[in-house]
């Protein structure tokens, strides 16, 4: 999987996923 | 034997083992927060943390919901991937764990985390607590 995420703008979700009970969530905050 | 009482105590409280992980990409100066989220109800303690970057000068700030610092991982690794295991019961939480990553090392790294977390219904939490401290 390639990583996401370096052009992201502050505030924007890079990805969400869940895997069993847990989430993942990855927000770029500045 | 410790992972087998373990394994044992959190059977018999009805919990379970759960892992999360993240991998993303960050510009030098950003800050990107990885959300664990657990379900309501739910204790999570975090058992092991580990990741590695492409670069060093990355801290990781491992954070409750509402702010509280649980540690910080000022030496994340560059180029190999590390673990560390953690006080079992020291670093629990409910319903989120943060984690806060900033990239100071002057270009854009790829960043790697991974937790492993034991999830214990809250109600069993003080009793899950005292069988741990017995196997001290």
């Amino acid at each position: 999987m390639a990583a996401k995420g370096e052009n992201a703008k502050v505030g924007e979700i890079i990805s969400e996923s869940k895997k069993g009970k847990i989430k993942v969530k990855i927000v770029r905050i500045n | 034997m410790y992972d087998l009482k373990l394994h044992a105590i959190a059977k018999k409280y009805k919990g379970e083992f759960g892992a999360g992980s993240a991998i993303f990409s960050q510009t030098d100066g950003a800050t990107t927060r990885v959300t664990f989220t657990i379900p309501i109800g739910m204790t999570g303690y975090l058992l092991k943390h580990g990741g590695y970057a492409q670069k060093t000068d990355i801290l990781a700030e491992f954070k409750t919901e509402t702010g509280d610092v649980l540690f910080n991982w000022e030496e994340y690794p560059d180029s190999t991937f590390e673990e560390y295991q953690l006080p079992l019961t020291e670093y629990a939480f409910k319903n989120k764990l943060v984690v806060d990553f900033t990239n100071s090392s002057g270009s854009s790294t790829d960043i790697l985390i991974k937790v492993s977390i034991l999830l214990i219904p809250t109600t069993k939490e003080d009793l899950f607590e005292k069988a741990i401290d017995r196997l001290g």
